[in-house]
Order: structure tokens, then sequence, then C-alpha cells
């Protein structure tokens, strides 16, 4: 290092700056020391260093710190103690409001303090719970008078099906069966004639007149079946195609078609024969005795084997019990008669008024 | 709603709703009448209230019948000693109860009604307000002055237990 008058200055401020070495510092300072206007200028330079490195002016870090638990802060800590004891912070809250409040007794004595003031539960009972219950009503009882009106309304609707049975389908599809006998002026059965057996003209003696009135081939096996004792007629039916032919033949014209029964006659069926057949074999099912004071040789007796009083009565083509329509009609008279709070409607005739119906009491039930 | 789940309703609830009450009231014949208020008007009612909802319903309804009894008897001066009154409850309570109690009945009806909403059926801070008709934030604000109020008569030191 070669220190000389033309190139000190640099090594000067190098040495102000602490840039030089050890030996070099030595050098610079034994050559200031040689010159003493040199060494003036080293002083002025030492003296605008600045040294005081405690003269620093501190601020408040906390403000740049970074805080490793944000959520509880001084500020905030009085209402998350509330929180607290009203349940509504979660478990990581609350172990950090707990965390936060050891970091002082104070913080620990307020946390205590909100704690106690939860009040404990009290067991508090309202005396006489029943004046304040209601009478339970069970679902599934009907009362009494609902059953009566779902009686009577079953029993109406059971006696206009079995009417509107009987006039409205029995007519048209199940013919009534009469077998008439001595034809041979071709008197023609009756179309749909009405069965008449049991035909109760005097007491204990009924007369059994079974009349053939069917249009055709179907109907004529339909009447056959609809009388139940007569199960050998429906056997005549299937078995002979002749007097089947000339029945229905018969029954077909039952227009008062007289010629045509005439010319059948004339042809050689028999259709006497054939009804005359039908008719023996419905007496011997049904006891029925010919009646010989009768004309009409198909005219029977019905012996009367049965009890004395017959409880059975037809309407149409079902027979149905005399006792237990009266008890089902009185069940229904009863139950208006319960409703209006008054004994039944039933006049001197014996007409008992049921809903927009008239029972006429004293030809069904006699 | 059934009359069994109604009447399963009074077993549930007829015991929380008249602690509610009496105690803020103090009478224990005005407390009974406003919880049998309440029931007869939830079974007016319960075609309208579901099963369950019929809690809150209940207590909306008591409170609501407990402010306008309040405001109908004007009371305005709290009584601070009960014991020689026959139609308060009676009953042998630790001192630090005592104190809570006495505390408690420093409060206004709706901090008294708030705290106790919270303490004794565990509503959140929500179901409180519909059943005060307050938001959130005020159930919130008006609890935490409830609370400090209550904290600085516990430590006070007079009271201090």
């Amino acid at each position: 290092m070669n220190i000389n008058l033309h190139n000190y200055e640099s090594y000067l401020l190098q040495y102000i700056d602490n840039e030089l070495s050890a030996v070099e510092a030595a050098a610079v300072e034994a050559f200031a020391k040689q010159y003493p206007h040199i060494q003036k200028e080293l002083d002025n330079f030492l003296a605008v260093k600045l040294t005081d490195a405690a003269n620093i002016i501190n601020i408040d870090k906390s403000t740049l710190l970074k805080q490793e638990n944000t959520f509880v802060t001084e500020a905030n800590f009085e209402a998350l103690c509330c929180q607290y004891v009203d349940g509504a912070l979660t478990p990581v809250e609350k172990a950090a409001v707990e965390t936060y409040a050891t970091n002082s007794n104070e913080l620990t004595a307020m946390l205590t303090q909100f704690m106690a003031t939860k009040l404990p539960l009290e067991a508090i009972t309202f005396p006489n719970k029943d004046l304040l219950l209601k009478k339970e009503r069970n679902s599934k009882v009907i009362p009494l008078f609902a059953w009566q009106k779902m009686a009577a309304a079953a029993a109406v609707v059971g006696i206009i099906f079995s009417v509107s049975y009987n006039v409205f389908y029995n007519q048209k599809q199940v013919p009534t069966v009469e077998i008439v006998s001595n034809t041979a002026t071709a008197q023609l059965p009756k179309a749909n004639t009405e069965i008449i057996v049991p035909n109760t003209a005097e007491k204990n003696t009924n007369v059994g007149v079974v009349t053939v009135a069917a249009t055709n081939k179907k109907q004529w096996k339909n009447a056959a079946i609809v009388i139940e004792k007569n199960k050998a007629a429906t056997d005549i039916v299937e078995n002979s195609t002749k007097e089947n032919y000339a029945t229905n033949t018969i029954i077909n014209t039952n227009n008062n078609n007289n010629e045509k029964a005439e010319t059948l006659a004339n042809n050689g069926i028999n259709s006497q024969n054939a009804l005359s057949k039908f008719a023996d074999i419905i007496a011997e099912e049904n006891n029925f005795e010919k009646n010989s004071n009768l004309t009409a040789t198909a005219s029977y007796n019905i012996i009367d084997t049965d009890d004395e009083v017959d409880n059975s009565m037809y309407i149409g083509a079902i027979q149905l019990n005399k006792n237990k329509m009266k008890g089902l009609l009185k069940k229904a008279k009863s139950l208006f008669g319960v409703k209006k709070n008054k004994q039944p409607d039933e006049d001197a005739n014996g007409l008992l008024q049921v809903a927009n119906f008239e029972i006429n009491t004293s030809k069904t039930l006699k | 709603m059934t009359e069994r789940e109604y009447n399963t309703c009074v077993h549930a609830y007829a015991d929380g709703v008249y602690r509610f009450i009496i105690k803020n009231l103090r009478h224990e014949e005005d407390a009974k009448d406003v919880v049998q208020s309440a029931f007869e008007k939830l079974w007016v009612n319960r075609d309208k209230v579901d099963n369950a909802t019929c809690k809150s319903y209940l207590f909306t309804v008591a409170y609501n019948k407990m402010i306008d009894h309040l405001r109908k008897h004007k009371r305005v001066e709290l009584k601070d000693d009960f014991s020689n009154d026959t139609r308060t409850v009676q009953q042998q309570i630790p001192q630090l109860k005592k104190t809570l109690q006495d505390a408690l009945n420093k409060l206004n009806d709706i901090q008294r009604s708030l705290v106790m909403l919270k303490d004794y059926e565990g509503y959140s801070y929500e179901e409180i307000g519909k059943i005060m008709e307050l938001s959130e934030s005020q159930v919130k604000v008006y609890l935490h002055r409830a609370r400090v109020i209550l904290k600085n008569y516990l430590v006070s030191p007079e009271n201090v237990v």
C-alpha cells in the first residue's frame, strides 16, 4: 500500500468507512501523523461520523408482532366471557377464551365471576296440571247413534237393491216359467207370467203352475234354472231336442200367434207331450198333486209337507225369510222412530214410510 | 295437534313455563293464571300449531301475557323480601342462590327474561329473539348487559360470596 500526497484522500474515506484492514488503517494513521494538515482533515471526517447506535426511536412493536391467538383480545374478552356462559361458543373458541384467561389472575377471576352469573336449574312444578289437561277422545269409538244410522242406511240400501234387482234385472233376464197344459187349442203360454209357485190361493193348498214364457233357447234354459227344484226340467231341455225345439217354437210364438202354433202342431211336433212331460217332472220334484177338480191338467196341488207356517217369501227369484225381513224392517222402523223421537209412522193400512219408500207391511209380512 | 299431543305438551312444558313466569312475576296465583291462559290459547289454536314448535309457541304466548299483566298492574317497584308473602315459593336455598336471585331481581323485565330463557330453557339467541321479538344482536347485547349487572352485583363488597 503506497499512500502519498496525491492519493491520501481516498484512503482517508476508506478509513472513515472502516473499509481498510488493520494494517492499512495503521498506515493511514501513520501517514496522517507525518502531515498535520492531513491529520486535521482526518479528524474532521471522524467528527461527523454517526456513532450513537443507542439513539434509536423505539416504536410500539405490539402492533407489528403477529398474535398466536387472535380470537380473544383484551377488548372483546368480556363479551366472550358472556358468550362463554351462554354456551354460544364452539369448543375451539371456548378453549381460546380459557387459554387467554390464564394470562393473568384478573382475567381468570373475570371469567369465573361471569360463570357464577349462570342461573342454576331449579325444579319448580306447576300445581294441579289436571286443570290444563284435555280429555282424550278415543277415535276408534263410534257413537251409538252413528251405528244406528249406519244400520238404517244399510237396511234401506238392501231393500232398494233387492227391489230394483227384481224389477229391473229379473224381469228382463230371467223369465217366469209356466207350464200350460191342455193347449190343444193352441193356448199359448203367457209371456213373462209371474211365478206363482207356490201359490197360496187357499191355506195349505197351493196350486202349482209353472209357465214357460222364454223367447229364446237361452231364456228357456235360464227359466228352468230359476226354478231350483226343477232340475229334471233342465234335463228335458238339454236332452230332448225335439221337445226343446217344440217348446221353444211355442215360446217364440207367445205373442198370440196361434196360426203358427197350429201349423207346428200339425207337423207332428207334439208340444203337448213335451209340456206335459215337463209338468210331470216338475210336479214330482215339487210334491205337486194333480188336482182333478181343476180343468188345467198342469195345475197341481202342492202337498204341504213343510211347517204349517211358511216363512218364505219371494221377491222376484230371490227367496227370503219372512222373519228375517220382519226383523230388518222393524229395526229400520225403530231407528227412524228413535231419530224423530216418536213411534214410526204406520197408518191404518199398514203402510210404513221409510225414507222415500213405502212398505206395505200388511201384504209383505203376512 | 290431537288431544294426546296437547296433553303431552302440558306434561312436558307446564313446569318450565310456570318457572319462567313465576320467576318474573314473583306471584304464584298470577303466574298460574298466565300459564293457564297460555295453554288455553294453545288449545284454541291447536290446529295451527305444530307439535314440534309448541314449546316456543307456549313461551311466546306466556311471555306476551306476562308483559300485558305487568303493564296492566303497573308493577314498578321490585319487592326485595318475599319472606312474609305466603303466595311466593318458599324454599331453603343456599346463600349463593339467594344472592343470585337478588341479583336477578335487580334486572329489568327484559333482561331477566333473557337470562332465564337462556339459562333455564337453553334457547339460542335466535330463538330467544323470536320469543321476545328482538333481533339476534339485540339479544346478545342485552344479555351481555344483564350478565355484567349480575356479575357486578355478585362481586360487590356487600355481596361477596
